[in-house]
């Protein structure tokens, strides 16, 4: 990570932990939705402790999670999916800029990173796209 | 933020724009000479690797075509191909879609991993996540 890199990590980053307090949530108010709230957030854990292990051996300082996020009241279970979904959305056009700014192995596992979010927006009841995170 | 698509591709990667440019510096020297800065311009490998793709996309599309209800993909498809500068094909062709499709999403995956400017490995980074999607649908999964 370098310094033109570094807000770009910390964007994804912050989405990460946006996406680690959000499917609880999901799933304590929607019991339709707790098996995919369980798997999302697994994912999503998973995936921040691989981005706060970018930040430590580069010895920057990750950002950390808010007390919460402002995501609505989340009052119906199509509601929540629509949450998600753009959550997901956003996370793809984080990934999508820190594909043009690392090379190696970090595009090649940002490429993926990509590819999951896609196919997780999907799962949350998103339509396939010709191009995820670019607008 | 989200980037616009379209300004990657006309900036940098609609393969019909890239090829007519040319991927060598001449050009580049001749504005210099001008006093004007010349706009990065595609790698030769990069043009070369957006065309394999162009082609690959075709192929793609073409089997779409001949597939019964793949409407979804024949429009998803379509899109990729003139975003890329390319005319969608009318040809019809038989294969697994959903195969082909997955098998697409991971050559896309490589072929963002090998360019060599920012812009083309987005794109390519993004067409490999679209593809991967419709993969999914077309396996009945996810949604």
């Amino acid at each position: 990570m370098n310094e033109a890199q570094a807000p770009t990590w910390r964007a994804w980053l912050a989405l990460e932990l946006e996406a680690v307090w959000l499917y609880p949530v999901i799933g304590a108010r929607h019991e339709t939705l707790r098996g995919a709230a369980a798997e999302s957030f697994a994912a999503h854990r998973e995936r921040r402790d691989e981005l706060v292990a970018v930040f430590s051996d580069a010895n920057a300082e990750p950002p950390g999670p808010q007390v919460s996020y402002d995501v609505g009241p989340l009052a119906s279970a199509e509601e929540a999916a629509d949450v998600a979904q753009s959550l997901e959305s956003r996370i793809c056009a984080a990934i999508v800029q820190l594909v043009g700014l690392v090379d190696g192995d970090q595009r090649a596992a940002a490429v993926e990173a990509l590819r999951e979010a896609a196919l997780r927006s999907l799962s949350w009841g998103d339509k396939p796209e010709p191009f995820p995170g670019l607008d | 933020m989200v980037t616009s698509r379209r300004t990657l591709i006309t900036g940098a990667v609609a393969v019909g724009g890239v090829i007519a440019l040319g991927a060598t510096d001449t050009l580049d020297d001749v504005v210099r000479a001008v006093g004007v800065e010349p706009r990065p311009r595609p790698r030769a490998s990069d043009v070369s690797l957006m065309r394999a793709v162009l082609d690959d996309q075709q192929r793609l599309l073409s089997i779409a075509l001949g597939t019964p209800g793949a409407d979804d993909a024949v429009a998803l498809l379509s899109a990729q191909v003139t975003q890329l500068g390319g005319r969608p094909t009318t040809s019809l062709a038989t294969g697994d879609l959903a195969a082909e499709l997955s098998a697409a999403a991971e050559h896309r995956a490589a072929d963002a991993s090998g360019a060599v400017a920012p812009d083309v490995a987005m794109v390519l980074a993004s067409m490999s996540a679209g593809l991967g999607q419709l993969a999914e649908r077309r396996r009945g999964g996810r949604g």
